[in-house]
Formats: C-alpha cells, sequence, structure tokens
C-alpha cells in the first residue's frame, strides 16, 4: 500500500495503483472537508437561514415557484430559481426599471404574508385571506413575540393544526416591536432593518395576477371535492378549509401554498 | 402517541402505510435477517465448510448474486452521471432512489464478500498489502472507495427528513454538499467504470478456464468492457423495475410516466450497444480465440445442461428482443411491455453473470476431468437470504421516513383528488 510496507515495490503498476487510489480517496476527503467547511462559513456569515430557506425552495414543484413576471405574462413560464428573492434578481430589476411608483397599499410574500406601512416608520405584517381559509384564525398561530429578530424569507413562526405543522416564512427583515393574535388582520408590528428593501414583494398589478392565480388554485383543489362552493359560479370560500378538504390534500395543498415543502 | 411520532417523521403530502402494517412488514424481513445472521456467524466461526463451496469451485452462489447486485446497482452511478455531469434533468424525480439502490447492493455484497473470504479480523490485510497485478485488488479498492462516496451520497437525502432538516446547520450542509455532488457523481463514475471492468476482467484472463479467457485492448480482456457496458444497460432497468415493484406495494404512484420512459430508453440504447458488442465478442471468440487454444467452442456447450441454449437466451431472448423493445417509443410507452423488457434485461445481465462464474467453474479444464456439479447449502441461501431482507428493510425504512420520489407528492395529491372526485 505504501512505499514503507511489506510488499510494496516502485514499479510503475504498485505506483499506478497506489497513485490512482490515494489520488481518489484525497478528492472525496477534499471535497467532504469542503462541504464542512463551507457550511461553517456559511453560518459564520449569517447565511444559515437563507441557505435553509433556498433548500426548501428548490424542493416545491416548479408550478409554486412560478416568477412573478410570469404571473403577469411578461415572462412567459419563466421558473424563479432565486428564492423570490428578487432583490439579488438581474431581470427583476431589468423590468421594473421602467415602472415610475409602487402603487399604495399590501406588499404581498409569496407563502402569503403581506406587509403594510403603519404610518409610524413600522411595517404591519399579518396573513393574507388564502393563508387564513387554510388554517383558521390566526389566533391559533404562537404570534412570535416582541423582540424576535425576523429574516426575509426565513420562519417567522409556526402554527400547528389538526397535528400538522406548517411554518410562516417573513416577509421583512426587522425586529418585532409589538406581536398580536390576528384579531385585526395583522400579527406583528415590525420595525425595519436599517438596510430594509421591499422589492422582492409583490405589489400591484403583480400581486393581484398572484392572488388571482392562487385563488384559482384553491379554487381547483377545492371544486374537486363534493361539497365544496365554486366561485366561478358566484359563490365565495367560506369557513375553515381544514374541515372540508380531504385531511392529505388539505395538509399537502396548505404546505406548497405556504411554501412549507 | 407513538403514531403521532411515526407521522411526524413521514414526509409531508406523501400517504405510507399505517404503523401496525409497516412493523409486520419489518417483523417479517428481520426474521429473515436473523436466519441469515445465524448462517454468516457459522460460515465465519466455523468456516467454509458449511457451504458447499471446495478447493476446486471457489466462486458459488454468493460470488454470482454479488457480480450480479453489483451490476443492477450500477444505476446508482450511471443515473448519478447522467444527472450531475450530463444534466438530464428529468432523472431527479428517481436519483434518491437510485442512490438507496446502490447503497444497498454494494453493503450487501461488501458484507457477503466479508462472509466468502472468512477472517475478518485480517480484513486489512487486502487493503494494506495489495496485490497491485490483481484485478481483485483494484475490485476491492474500487468497491470501498464507491460505497464510501454512496454513503456521502446518501446523507443529504437523510439530512432532508421532515425532522432532521429543522436541526440547525444540517439543511446547510446539506446544501453545501449537494452543490459538490458532481465532483462525487464523477467518482463515482470513474470508481464504477473500474471496477465493474474489473469484475469482468477477472474471468477473461483466465488463461487456464478456456471458455472464459478472452483477448482485449492492452491488459483488459474484453469482458472488462462487457461488464461495464452490461451493468450500465440493466442498471436504470432496474430502478425502473424497483420503482414499479414499490408502487405496488405501497399502492401510489411514485414517477411520472415520463421518468419511466427515460429510463428505459436509456437503458434500451445501452443495451443495444451492448448487445453488439457482446454479439462481435461471441464471434470473435467462436472462430478465433478458443480453437486457437485448442477447443472447439461448441464442445463447451456439450457438457450437462449447459448447452448453447445459454448463448441464445441471454444474447438474443434477454438482450436484442428487450432492447428493441425499449428504444422502440410505441412499444414502451405500453407499462407491461416497458416491465417485461426491463425485467427480461435484468434477467440477462443475472444469466451472463450465471455464465461467468457458475459455468465456467463446472466445465471441465483437464482431459481427465468430468463437469463439476454445484448446489448452494442451506447456509450460503440463508447468508444471501439475509442481505436481501436487510436491502429491503433500509429501503423500507428510507422509502417511509425519506423522499426517494420528489414527484411523489404532487401525484398523490392529484390521486386523493381524484378519487374524492368519484367518491
Amino acid at each position: 500500500m505504501f512505499p514503507w510496507v511489506y510488499g510494496f515495490s516502485w514499479t510503475p503498476g504498485h505506483v499506478i495503483f497506489v497513485g490512482v487510489f490515494l489520488t481518489v480517496a484525497a478528492a472525496v476527503a477534499v471535497t467532504v472537508f469542503l462541504a464542512v467547511f463551507r457550511s461553517v462559513q456559511d453560518f459564520r456569515r449569517g447565511k444559515a437561514r437563507q441557505i435553509a430557506w433556498q433548500s426548501h425552495f428548490h424542493d416545491l414543484p416548479a408550478s409554486d415557484r412560478a416568477c412573478r413576471h410570469a404571473l403577469t405574462g411578461e415572462l412567459k413560464g419563466r421558473v424563479c430559481d432565486n428564492g423570490f428573492d428578487c432583490r439579488q434578481c438581474s431581470v427583476h430589476a431589468r423590468l421594473t426599471a421602467i415602472e415610475t411608483a409602487p402603487p399604495a397599499g399590501r406588499l404581498y410574500h409569496r407563502g402569503h404574508t403581506w406587509v403594510r406601512p403603519a404610518g409610524d416608520g413600522t411595517l404591519l405584517v399579518g396573513l393574507d385571506e388564502i393563508a387564513t381559509k387554510l388554517l383558521g384564525s390566526v389566533g391559533q398561530a404562537a404570534a412570535p413575540p416582541a423582540g424576535t429578530v425576523l429574516e426575509a424569507n426565513a420562519p417567522a413562526f409556526t402554527v400547528r393544526k389538526k397535528g400538522a405543522e406548517f411554518r410562516i416564512l417573513s416577509p421583512v427583515d426587522g425586529v418585532i416591536v409589538e406581536s398580536h393574535d390576528g384579531s385585526q388582520g395583522w400579527f406583528a408590528r415590525v420595525k425595519p432593518a436599517e438596510n430594509y428593501s421591499d422589492v422582492h414583494l409583490l405589489r400591484g398589478h403583480e400581486a393581484t395576477a398572484w392572488f388571482q392565480r392562487e385563488v384559482d388554485r384553491l379554487q381547483m383543489a377545492a371544486c374537486q371535492v363534493n361539497g365544496m362552493p365554486a366561485l366561478a359560479d358566484g359563490g365565495v370560500l367560506e369557513g375553515d378549509l381544514s374541515e372540508v378538504l380531504p385531511p392529505g390534500v388539505w395538509e399537502s395543498l396548505s404546505a406548497e401554498m405556504l411554501l412549507d415543502s | 402517541m407513538v403514531s403521532a411520532l411515526d407521522r411526524a417523521w413521514i414526509p409531508r403530502g406523501v400517504v405510507r402505510a399505517p404503523l401496525t402494517r409497516f412493523g409486520l412488514w419489518v417483523g417479517l424481513w428481520l426474521g429473515v435477517f436473523a436466519v441469515g445472521a445465524y448462517a454468516m456467524y457459522l460460515c465465519l466461526a466455523d468456516g467454509l465448510f458449511h457451504t458447499n463451496m471446495d478447493n476446486r469451485y471457489v466462486f458459488g452462489l454468493w460470488i454470482f448474486l454479488d457480480l450480479t447486485v453489483i451490476a443492477l446497482g450500477a444505476g446508482a452511478f450511471f443515473t448519478g452521471f447522467l444527472l450531475y455531469v450530463l444534466r438530464k434533468k428529468e432523472l431527479k424525480a428517481v436519483i434518491n432512489s437510485a442512490v438507496v439502490l446502490g447503497l444497498i447492493c454494494y453493503s450487501g455484497a461488501m458484507v457477503i464478500l466479508a462472509v466468502d473470504v472468512g477472517q475478518p479480523l485480517r480484513a486489512w490485510f487486502t487493503y494494506w498489502y495489495p496485490n497491485a497485478h490483481s484485478m481483485l485488488a483494484e475490485v476491492t479498492f474500487c468497491i470501498t472507495c464507491y460505497l464510501l462516496v454512496l454513503c456521502i451520497e446518501y446523507v443529504p437525502i437523510l439530512l432532508k427528513n421532515r425532522r432532521l432538516r429543522g436541526i440547525g446547520g444540517y439543511l446547510v450542509f446539506e446544501h453545501e454538499l449537494h452543490k459538490l455532488m458532481v465532483v462525487f457523481a464523477l467518482i463515482g463514475t470513474l470508481l464504477s467504470f473500474f471496477h465493474q471492468g474489473s469484475l469482468g476482467g477477472l474471468f477473461g484472463v483466465l488463461r487456464g478456464r478456456p471458455f472464459a479467457f478472452r483477448e482485449g485492448f492492452a491488459i483488459w480482456p474484453s469482458t472488462f468492457f462487457l461488464f461495464i457496458l452490461s451493468a450500465i444497460a440493466a442498471g436504470p432497468s432496474f430502478i425502473a423495475l424497483t420503482t414499479w415493484l414499490v408502487e405496488k406495494i405501497s399502492r401510489r404512484r411514485l414517477i411520472s410516466a415520463e421518468a419511466y420512459d427515460t429510463l428505459a430508453r436509456i437503458s434500451g440504447k445501452m443495451l443495444m450497444l451492448y448487445v453488439l458488442m457482446k454479439s462481435l465478442d461471441t464471434l470473435f471468440w467462436l472462430n478465433q480465440t478458443a480453437p486457437a487454444r485448442g477447443f472447439p467452442a461448441h464442445r463447451f456447450y456439450e457438457f450437462g445442461n449447459f448447452g448453447g441454449w445459454t448463448l441464445f437466451i441471454e444474447i438474443v431472448i434477454l438482450g436484442l428482443l428487450p432492447g428493441l423493445a425499449l428504444i422502440h417509443a410505441p412499444l414502451r410507452a405500453k407499462r407491461p411491455v416497458l416491465l417485461a423488457a426491463a425485467l427480461a434485461a435484468c434477467a440477462g445481465v443475472t444469466l451472463n453473470r450465471f455464465v461467468l462464474t457458475i459455468q465456467t467453474m463446472a466445465l471441465p479444464t483437464l482431459p481427465f476431468d468430468r463437469l463439476m456439479s454445484y448446489w448452494p447449502s442451506w447456509q450460503e441461501f440463508a447468508a444471501f437470504g439475509a442481505v436481501v431482507a436487510y436491502g429491503v428493510l433500509v429501503y423500507s425504512f428510507s422509502f417511509r421516513y425519506l423522499t426517494l420520489f420528489p414527484q411523489e407528492r404532487e401525484l398523490t395529491r392529484a390521486e386523493l383528488m381524484q378519487r374524492s372526485q368519484e367518491a
């Protein structure tokens, strides 16, 4: 095996044999070491939560990863590979360069949370109507306490229902200054981080297009289950969907719509 | 309580058998494993006299089945190569299952080899004092290194478990490891290329056994290349077959029709190439190699049950016909045809390994020799049964608690919807 081991001789056969396999063993060891080293570096640079989100994101079906510009028809069929973080996306920057000003009102995160400026420098964060229909009232959620640091795309809190568990993603970076049970529509008042940016959140016509698609998706699931109201004939989704949809379908659909793989 | 804990570990959006049924299934295979483990203990503690192998018949059931599972496990490296290196994205649907199958096949083969070789306390001698001129030394090193690579490839699948992924840092490590997977795919390909080849080469260099001896290129006999080709032809078929079997047992749809089609198409193309090369090699051996060594080739087929039919079945029935069925799109679109062809491809490789181990050992090599016969002892059957049981158990637990088929969730939801609509 090695020159100092009995039986080794400096012949081409031995040298090639040992050389090749030690090279392979070294390549395997170096690659594993590199993965460990990079993981430690990621932790030190505070990228861990972002990477965890990326990992979850890439496990989602392609239909759930549709680009915001695909929803509006600007880029047909484009799938996001950026974890819905449009702040880093060159395509989004190019397409939005011509926009003048964002419409007022709520800004939506694709995990069915929304953000609205409260007027005092803080932001109100809440669950949208679809998430509320899927999960029931926000009061059932363990709303994060004041002082909790939020990071965009990282889990903000967890909702447990019917034995299933869903993590709700934060739409913004910041610190919670006040938490709420959701009875007024929001569950947290957040002081935004210094470098806060809302570029990654959906707004205006694209939020409308996305919301419509999500409603359609919910409707598709609902209309295939007997006894569910159909929006197409003017009905509205009422009540708690967890009570109406088959348990397996409800859990899977909720998880996908909340981007929880 | 136990049921809730079990449910919390099962991937979201998929349906698994109730815990009691799963427990019965595991119990059944644990029983098979226990009998085999006892047989292995007998062989390791007392010696190989518990088997029906002897100094003349040194390769028996274990080596034949080892060669077979290693060939069928080639789907792991080949799928990894196609996905990570050649970017065949559609194979993402089966890569996790392929890795688990590869891990089972290779680790199982290693265990049975360890029993066959014996003296486990001296196992490290193989690595410390290798005979660099032996094909077996290359096989030992390559299989060991590749098993290590398969274990590393299994880690990201494990870390993506629903519960484990929540533990801080696991997903980060998984992410970083996954980014480097192309390196492991390349290393796996290199190692598999050489150990699959060397397993074939091992028989091709047997000058004292003209039935197996083949000429070749440089230091490698033609069997070196034929083993590689046959393994990568059967590997995707084996993945398709096992996936279908798991679908039947779990009563779930796991991959799309497109994924089956891709596996079948790749397997078919490689099988046709293999059949072509095998036919050329056989013709050369029949007309050149064997006569040059003083044996008209037809004489090899005059002993016992090993007639020329083995050659015909191996090349035509279990090679050419399934190959044609798999490359012909309308034919492989029919699921029964695809599965029958995949089964035939796997059976063809199995027969090839049988011929090269059992038939090669059985045929006489000296004028006063007679055809040798061999039937494995119960310990040999039981030991291999233990390896099969081990494989079933590892796969069952992996299937229950890990995401082996990323498409399963969407397919399950569609199925639940349809069922609900029908009700």
